[in-house]
């Protein structure tokens, strides 16, 4: 239906032409672009992305290199990629590390772990690069998610009647800080007659708070802030017998969450002229992207 | 400041009173047009020996009272003849007003000097076009229309392609428009290209941008009031026209001669009609599947009103429109080996309209006080559905097999009103009333029906309606405390209950008016304003998927105040001359969140993807110079604005201000008709606006997840190319043996201007280069039109 209506609409300006036209933008101001999401519990080293944005009449396609920036093991060869930059990680305003970029990699990395940094202390990224503005980003360091209990009722009927299997999280939220807890349900195959990639299954609340993003299911804390709150999450039948099912729950920074979200929202608005315009957030100072902390616990069901 | 204003009001009210302790009458009465029985809206009624006057209200009475002397009356209207009485006066005294259209030709109108004047009204902010000068100017495809010519007055802004009105910062939900007194929610057809209102069937037009007097409520940024016809009470008269799109007639005539008329108006467009044949064709050649795709609009506007006595009068009126884009393909089939026949039917529609329909009283309670009583109906309905049956012989149970969706939204009101207008004397008009308005919104639902197999289902997916009452009091009382200085204050209070909520308003309401030396008038007005009801809106494209909505527990009533000083001055007894300044505050403004729109595919409600703690200010100054008499008439309108909007702390431009999208800080335009000699006359409109403000992308970068981001650093921060265009038109009369016949001959955008519509980034597809597109929607068009009257 929603394409009915943008094509009778589009047959309605059949009588409207084009013309190319030169609009005054401003000159291009080459900025440092970052991305760094670390995540607590999965053991992985700190780390960041660094690239640079290039002007919108800019011939580059950036949209048909067909793999994420984030993917560690494809060399990477484009011209947005920024390899000569100082990285440096500080802590309550005093050096900590300077990261590194091996030949041919794609991420400066350092040598610490994300679980050895401290969610009390105050972390900031900062970069600079030749012919750049020198950029900064406060990184949050996100603790576990404190799950109380995980309680797994197979065959469960919703209060909407409807037979699902049902996921009971009990979530104790610390207070003073704001904070989104975003569920996943992972399915990964037992043998390879299933695939060999994990995937994840669709997860419904009858919460009127949950949010439902392309990333998962998401619950802010600002309704509970600092107590205990239960959710329900309602899922199709899970196929235990076949593929290990985990329930992932991240507890996600105010920064990442509007990151995503405003990135959502602008894939989303891509396909729909009526649409209202989307700007992507970012917490860069003089730069643009996103640099966040999360944390992540998983929890078997089978 | 209420107090102040308490103070005011009681002050000005105990002097008046104090005035008129000489034995006074009243002399009361209608004023009507003597061809046609129509009431006639404004007309002057003033005594030349005391220097005492009123003016017809909008069901064309009239009161004044005046000390036991001679009198010497002077009644005077554009367009009419001016008439004088001389009696003497020791009595009330009713009197029926018959005014002649002038003896010059019908669009030539005249003036007189006792016509009432700009400086001496104590309203501001206020513009009342006569409707035969609305249809003299060139129009779009021929086809008169009556806020595109709006569009061309100070303080009113518009964009290309149009009909809404942008007036003062404000949007086009903030405009209570006003069909013979009722509400009409989508004033659009074709997406905004046309307007709803067919002139033919228009007595008169006003628009009210600031200085609001208390009786007009429930909306922040101005009250349009259109008046229908009201049926010729004296003989049969029919007029239409004959244009490229569409055509239209008007038939008005007495049911009982002097005592009940009516009025029916009808237009539609041919678009679907002349296209039909080669779709047909082009669908049978294809594939032997018939076939309909098309698109029309249509109009009916009826009236009947009925005269008891002097003292009552009744209107019934309607209107009713609707615009239709469908697209239906059915086919057929019959397998030879099993001799089954298959049908199968398509069928897909965009279809929006109104229905408005009011039962008006006019009662003369007494000499001095006349009481108008309205219940109304109106309603907006939008459906956008696709459906398709199949169907067999085969004797099977799956023979017949039905789907179909249908995405509604509407909003309809059901209300009653009462006003009264109290004459107390010639300088004190006083009006009082109430009203109330029981709404139901339907803020989009699907409906998803199957039949198969036998089994015959229903599914509902959306927003429940919403059903909310509003209620408004008001008192105004329109003052003259000295020779030069005069006032009308008022207050409007009301109030709405929706699901258990209730909100209410009080709003002070002030205009003021200074003579000075020279007859100049300097005024100045303060006016509280406060909407109920929500526009969800795309910004400014005008679409029929525009859902109307209520406040709510979670959404606050918008609100604002305008405040705005002018001076005013009638020159050579020809020109209106006016220059006002104006500030506007809006707060609890709404708007979709980004990448939200009445498209998502998800089912969230409407509450969830608006953010409605908006505030909006706009500032700026008008200037308008009109011509409304002679051979040569039109106006010069220029406006200098600022239009800013700021959600603070949402998602929407990340909190910062931004400017509103029409956003333009110089509008002009001039307009002009000339009567060359009985039988032509031509007209002219040149328009320049800045350009509209827009969001555009400046930069790309790669996201996390392998896409690239065309990043915005602010929301409305560049401009469009600015618009401007000439239209013009030739209009020769003829008159034959028992109609008048006129051919206009026009021209939109006579130098082929290619103003943008809209501005988007795309790659060219030939050498792949990135480039900024700029769409515009309408080239030279030329346009004939045959219009008839007898």
């Amino acid at each position: 239906m929603k394409q009915l209506f943008i094509m009778l609409i589009a047959a309605s300006f059949w009588s409207a032409c084009q013309q190319v036209v030169n609009i005054d933008l401003p000159p291009h101001e080459p900025r440092l672009v970052l991305h760094a999401f670390w995540s607590q519990g999965q053991n992985e080293e700190i780390w960041a992305w660094l690239g640079n944005n290039i002007s919108v009449l800019d011939n580059t396609r950036l949209d048909t290199l067909g793999y994420s920036p984030m993917d560690r093991t494809i060399p990477y060869e484009g011209t947005v990629w920024v390899n000569n930059a100082t990285v440096e990680l500080y802590k309550d305003a005093n050096l900590l590390q300077t990261l590194r970029v091996e030949n041919g990699a794609r991420i400066y990395t350092g040598d610490l772990l994300v679980d050895d940094l401290d969610p009390t202390a105050s972390y900031e990224l900062r970069a600079s690069a030749p012919n750049y503005p020198s950029i900064s980003a406060n990184i949050d360091i996100l603790a576990l998610p404190v799950v109380d209990s995980i309680i797994f009722v197979p065959e469960g009927v919703s209060s909407n009647g409807q037979v699902y299997d049902l996921i009971q999280a009990e979530i104790n939220d610390p207070a003073g800080v704001e904070n989104y807890y975003m569920f996943l349900l992972k399915y990964t195959p037992k043998d390879s007659s299933w695939g060999t990639f994990p995937y994840y299954q669709y997860l419904e609340s009858p919460d009127q708070n949950a949010e439902y993003s392309n990333r998962g299911l998401i619950l802010a804390d600002k309704n509970f802030n600092g107590s205990t709150k239960s959710i329900d999450l309602w899922t199709f039948p899970l196929d235990t017998f076949n593929y290990q099912v985990d329930l992932e729950v991240y507890n996600l920074g105010k920064a990442i969450y509007l990151f995503n979200r405003s990135l959502d929202l602008y894939y989303e608005a891509e396909s729909n002229p009526f649409a209202e315009p989307v700007l992507i957030y970012s917490n860069v100072k003089n730069g643009r992207g996103i640099a966040s902390g999360n944390s992540r616990r998983v929890f078997p069901l089978n | 400041m209420y107090k102040l204003f308490a103070l005011l009001f009681c002050w000005a009210f105990a002097a008046a009173l104090w005035a008129q302790n000489k034995q006074r009458f009243t002399i009361s009465g209608y004023v009507e047009d003597s061809e046609t029985g129509e009431r006639l809206i404004g007309v002057n009624v003033f005594d030349a020996k005391s220097g005492e006057g009123t003016i017809s209200n909008t069901y064309g009475f009239y009161s004044l009272t005046l000390p036991k002397d001679s009198v010497y009356l002077a009644v005077s209207y554009i367009g009419m003849e001016t008439q004088y009485y001389s009696l003497w006066l020791d009595k009330d005294a009713e009197m029926s007003i018959k005014l002649a259209p002038s003896a010059l030709e019908t669009v030539v109108v005249t003036a007189a000097d006792s016509e009432d004047k700009i400086e001496e009204r104590n309203q501001m902010s206020q513009i009342n076009i006569p409707i035969e000068q609305i249809k003299s100017l060139p129009a779009f495809l021929g086809e008169v229309d009556v806020l595109k010519v709006l569009q061309l007055l100070p303080g009113v802004q518009s964009g290309e392609g149009t009909s809404g009105l942008y007036v003062r910062g404000g949007s086009p939900d903030q405009n209570l428009i006003l069909l013979d007194g009722v509400p009409v929610y989508n004033v659009f057809h074709l997406f905004g290209f046309f307007s709803v209102f067919n002139a033919d069937a228009i007595k008169s037009v006003q628009l009210t941008k600031g200085g609001y007097p208390a009786r007009f409520g429930g909306r922040l940024s101005s009250v349009l009031e259109i008046n229908m016809k009201e049926g010729n009470l004296k003989k049969w008269a029919a007029e239409g026209s004959i244009g490229l799109i569409s055509s239209k007639i008007t038939i008005e005539a007495p049911i009982q001669k002097d005592k009940t008329s009516f009025m029916l108006s009808a237009r539609r467009t041919y678009i679907d009609i002349l296209t039909q044949p080669l779709i047909s064709l082009a669908a049978r050649a294809s594939g032997g599947e018939r076939a309909s795709v098309g698109y029309y609009f249509y109009d009916i506007n009826a009236k009947i009103n009925h005269i008891f006595n002097p003292k009552n009068r009744l209107f019934l009126s309607f209107y009713g429109g609707e615009d239709k884009f469908y697209a239906n393909v059915s086919s057929r089939f019959t397998d030879r080996n099993s001799n089954i026949t298959y049908t199968d039917k398509l069928r897909s529609k965009i279809a929006w309209g109104n229905i408005t329909s009011s039962l008006r009283w006019n009662r003369v309670i007494n000499k001095k006080m006349f009481a108008n009583t309205n219940l109304t109906f109106s309603r907006y309905n939008f459906v956008i559905g696709v459906s398709q049956e199949s169907r067999s012989n085969s004797g099977n149970a799956n023979d017949y097999v039905f789907y179909e969706a249908a995405y509604r939204s509407g909003i309809s009101d059901v209300g009653a009103k009462i006003d009264f207008d109290y004459i107390i004397n010639p300088r004190n008009y006083m009006r009082f009333g109430a009203n109330a308005i029981y709404h139901t919104f339907n803020p989009g639902a699907t409906v998803v029906k199957i039949d198969e197999d036998g089994l015959d289902t229903a599914i509902t997916v959306g927003n429940n309606k919403v059903r909310s009452g509003e209620y408004a009091a008001y008192v105004e009382n329109d003052m003259r405390l000295t020779e030069n200085i005069g006032m009308n204050a008022g207050v409007h209070v009301s109030a709405m209950n929706v699901n258990g909520r209730f909100y209410q308003s009080v709003q002070p309401r002030l205009n003021l008016r200074y003579l000075l030396p020279q007859k100049v008038a300097i005024k100045a007005s303060f006016t509280t304003m406060t909407q109920y009801i929500h526009l969800l809106t795309n910004e400014g494209l005008g679409l029929p998927t525009d859902l109307w909505v209520p406040s709510t527990q979670n959404i606050a009533p918008e609100q604002a105040w305008q405040a705005a000083l002018g001076l005013f001055k009638t020159v050579n007894k020809k020109y209106e001359v006016s220059i006002e300044g104006y500030y506007k505050k809006m707060y609890n403004l709404l708007s979709y969140k980004p990448g939200a729109s009445f498209l998502d595919s998800d089912n969230e409600s409407w509450e969830n993807k608006v953010e409605s703690s908006g505030i909006g200010w706009s500032y700026g100054a008008e200037l308008f110079v009109q011509k409304k008499t002679g051979k040569f008439t039109g106006w010069i309108s220029y406006t200098l604005a600022w239009n800013w909007r700021q959600f603070a702390n949402t998602e929407i431009n990340f909190g910062r201000p931004y400017p509103f999208k029409y956003d333009r800080r110089h509008n002009f335009a001039i307009t002009g008709n000339y009567e060359l000699n009985d039988r032509i006359s031509m007209s002219a409109v040149w328009v320049y606006g800045t350009g509209n403000s827009i969001t555009l992308p400046t930069e790309t970068y790669l996201s996390p997840n392998a896409g690239a981001v065309d990043a915005i650093s602010d929301k409305n921060s560049f401009r469009m190319a600015a618009y401007h265009r000439l239209d013009f038109s030739i209009n020769i009369k003829k008159q034959l043996k028992r109609i008048l016949s006129t051919w206009s001959f026009g021209a939109y955008n006579v130098y082929n201007r290619q103003n943008p519509f809209y501005i988007f980034a795309a790659n060219n597809l030939n050498t792949g280069a990135r480039e900024f597109r700029q769409v515009s929607l309408f080239p030279f068009i030329p346009s004939v039109r045959w219009d008839f009257k007898f």
